[in-house]
């Protein structure tokens, strides 16, 4: 429920409940909000989403993507002040009861607007203070009630994921509702804003008393991928692409070693340049940088044609800043140098291009496979934690938002590690394969 | 045609590293299905979909590479060493000496694959009881978890037929391997980023491991996309084309 109001002013309540239902229905393979709707009423058990949301909200318009600012009692996270769909600051722990209720006030000064708990309504605690650009002279104030799918990745085989997703719903209580400042009292429309996928009967917007009662269901929350989630991120553009450079990378690497080996050329070389050592660091950093460069030039020219392409088939590309881009286009490059030079290093210690190959295959390309296809979700972020594989993380352009609830696995493209964490891992991997061939290369007769 | 198999199988018997790549399948295999069935849980009365059979048999995606070395190995091993203008100068009839490698490479596939394939369904019934999955234990004894044990092993022996057709058609083992492994690993990596639900669906019917791996399911079979024995099909199809690409190149090509 809202109302539109002009100038500076501050808008109070008092919280003393969130109840919330889970569907008990659940939903199908890969269920989305959408076709959860279709069985609107049967079932509901009562359970709070930890991240349902029932509060105040001061917000440039009722239209969905507008500026916002917004405090809350959230279902298991305390009060907190969320604005703009990314920022999020905590407030008072605990949940609000009759017995302990939260107050929650929002004080607009032009387009700054400033966020207080309180828990007897007397002694204000200051949130936190944020900005807002767009925000026109005559904005939307009210009360929201959100609460965003639960969602429950069950299991993960070949065929596909079977996470299910709960639609739940939320009720939050007010009372003591006042304006002030300039706000002038009146009356208030209750309004449902953005998709709904929620029970179809029920009351959105009740007057209890003195007080009222505001249900609602979905989020105020980024868009993010997965099942719950509507966006593709742009490193789908490169991903297959950038898996068959890796293994292009991973024969040529490999080859450059064990086809010496093979020819017997390797005594040659070893008899021209004695130092062992430098010869294969040599080796090490030609495959490197010509693998580094051929990436770079692949992944700047595949990235914007898959976009354009995905666009086509009509995703929705999840934004991301400059640097981010240019991040994940040289990260996956990188990572096609450094698989180039583990094969080098993995082919010096084998002697074996077809071992070589194998073993870098099988290290890089297979566990993030079965981390996105067969492998249950705790085993697959352990997988992408210590095998070379991890640096598959250089290319999630989206962060994980802790208060957004999502499917955060790595087969939505959501890693265990960050970007240059996960690449340190391969890297780590390629230096101790250096080594080992490094003194391999020493010990034994060539 | 008993003599170049006898010769193949000495050659194949007596290759350097044979030993230790066949005990690989059989460790790798059963070592992944078991860490695989040890790490699932589910705390939903009822299941949580999840297929006993389809996770106990893991392994099986590393255990092909395995394989595909072994077979790999088997003629690029000869081209390496140039040995394979002896085998052809003593056994002229070169479409005899690639049926004779296949058969022998596909009978040790067959015996490695079996173990591993027992070996993962026995770590699997010891592992996964009491990790809360529903429906009935995993058993030989039930028809789908038959068919899932005994096709795997097919499909393992149907991964060497592959590998060593595009061996044979590539002659170096590296890039052999590579296209191989490419084969088994890029389809499904490409299906995971194709949203429109007829081409992921053709994507999955035509890719030789998704497709083959079928042969595993023994939950939810109505949403795959092939039936279990279909998908093992069109794995066979693949190294059936890659053989007949094989033939081709070995009597038209000098060795």
């Amino acid at each position: 429920m809202h109302r539109a109001l002009a100038g500076n002013g501050s808008i109070t309540v008092r919280v003393t409940s969130l109840t919330g239902l889970y569907s008990s229905s659940g939903g199908g393979e890969s269920a989305t909000g959408g076709s959860l709707a279709q069985n609107p009423t049967v079932g509901w058990t009562p359970d709070v989403e930890p991240w349902s949301k029932a509060g105040i909200i001061i917000k440039a318009s009722t239209k969905p993507g507008s500026a916002y600012a917004a405090m809350m009692v959230t279902g298991s996270h305390g009060v907190r002040m969320q604005w703009n769909y990314t920022g999020d600051i905590a407030g008072l722990g605990g949940a609000p009861t009759t017995a302990s209720p939260r107050w929650l006030r929002l004080v607009r000064h032009g387009g700054t607007i400033i966020g207080y708990d309180s828990a007897d309504g007397t002694s204000w605690t200051k949130v936190g203070t944020v900005t807002l650009t767009g925000l026109s002279a005559t904005a939307q104030a009210g009360l929201f009630a959100t609460s965003p799918a639960h969602n429950m990745v069950t299991s993960q085989s070949a065929i596909g994921s079977s996470g299910t997703g709960v639609s739940t719903q939320d009720t939050g209580t007010f009372d003591h509702l006042s304006l002030g400042g300039t706000w002038p009292g009146g009356a208030w429309t209750g309004a449902d804003v953005g998709d709904t996928n929620g029970p179809s009967g029920l009351d959105r917007f009740r007057r209890i008393g003195a007080g009222f009662a505001v249900s609602g269901n979905g989020d105020i929350a980024p868009v993010v991928a997965g099942t719950m989630g509507a966006g593709t991120q742009i490193e789908y553009a490169i991903s297959p692409g950038s898996f068959a450079a890796v293994i292009a990378a991973g024969v040529l690497g490999a080859l450059f070693i064990t086809a010496e080996y093979r020819r017997g050329l390797i005594r040659l070389t070893l008899t021209a340049s004695p130092r062992r050592g430098r010869v294969l660091a040599a080796k090490a950093i030609v495959i490197g940088a010509v693998t580094l460069a051929a990436g770079i030039t692949g992944i700047a020219i595949a990235l914007p044609v898959g976009l354009a392409k995905l666009r086509d088939e009509g995703n929705q590309i999840l934004p991301v800043t400059a640097l981010t881009e240019l991040r994940v286009i040289a990260g996956a490059a990188a990572l096609i140098a450094v698989a180039a030079v583990l094969a080098l290093a993995v082919g010096a210690v084998l002697r074996r291009g077809a071992l070589a190959v194998t073993v870098v295959i099988v290290g890089i390309v297979v566990p993030y496979l079965l981390a996105i296809t067969a492998l249950p979700a705790g085993a697959a972020d352990w997988v992408l934690r210590i095998t070379p594989a991890a640096a598959i993380a250089i290319e999630q352009s989206v962060p994980a938002y802790p208060q957004v609830t999502a499917a955060y696995t790595p087969m939505y493209g959501y890693y265990p590690l960050a970007p240059w964490t996960g690449f340190a891992v391969l890297c780590a991997w390629t230096v101790a394969a250096l080594t080992l061939a490094a003194f391999l290369l020493y010990r034994r007769d060539a | 045609m008993s003599r170049t198999l006898h010769a193949e199988w000495t050659k194949l018997r007596t290759a350097g590293g044979t030993g230790w790549l066949r005990l690989a399948v059989v460790v790798l295999t059963a070592a992944v299905g078991a860490a695989t069935a040890a790490s699932v849980t589910c705390h939903v009365a009822g299941g949580c979909g999840q297929d006993p059979a389809e996770l106990s048999l893991t392994g099986v995606y590393l255990g092909q590479a395995v394989v595909a070395i072994i077979a790999v190995l088997a003629i690029s091993g000869e081209y390496g060493a140039e040995m394979i203008r002896l085998t052809f100068a003593a056994m002229p009839r070169r479409f005899s000496v690639l049926a004779a490698k296949a058969a022998v490479v596909t009978g040790l596939v067959l015996v490695a694959g079996t173990v591993a394939s027992a070996g993962s369904v026995l770590a699997g019934q010891l592992i996964l009881p009491g990790h809360g999955l529903a429906g009935p234990p995993l058993s030989l004894g039930n028809g789908a978890d038959l068919r899932a044990a005994l096709g795997s092993v097919l499909y393992l022996a149907l991964i060497g037929l592959l590998a060593l057709g595009v061996a044979t058609t590539v002659r170096n083992s590296a890039a052999a391997i590579g296209i191989v492994l490419g084969l088994l690993f890029l389809f499904p990596l490409l299906t995971a980023t194709v949203s429109a639900g007829a081409w992921r669906r053709h994507l999955e019917q035509i890719a030789p491991m998704t497709a083959g791996l079928d042969v595993q399911a023994t939950a939810n079979i109505r949403a795959l996309p092939l039936t279990p024995w279909q998908g093992l099909g069109v794995l066979a199809a693949w190294a059936t084309g890659t053989l007949l690409l094989a033939g081709l190149t070995l009597q038209l090509r000098d060795a």
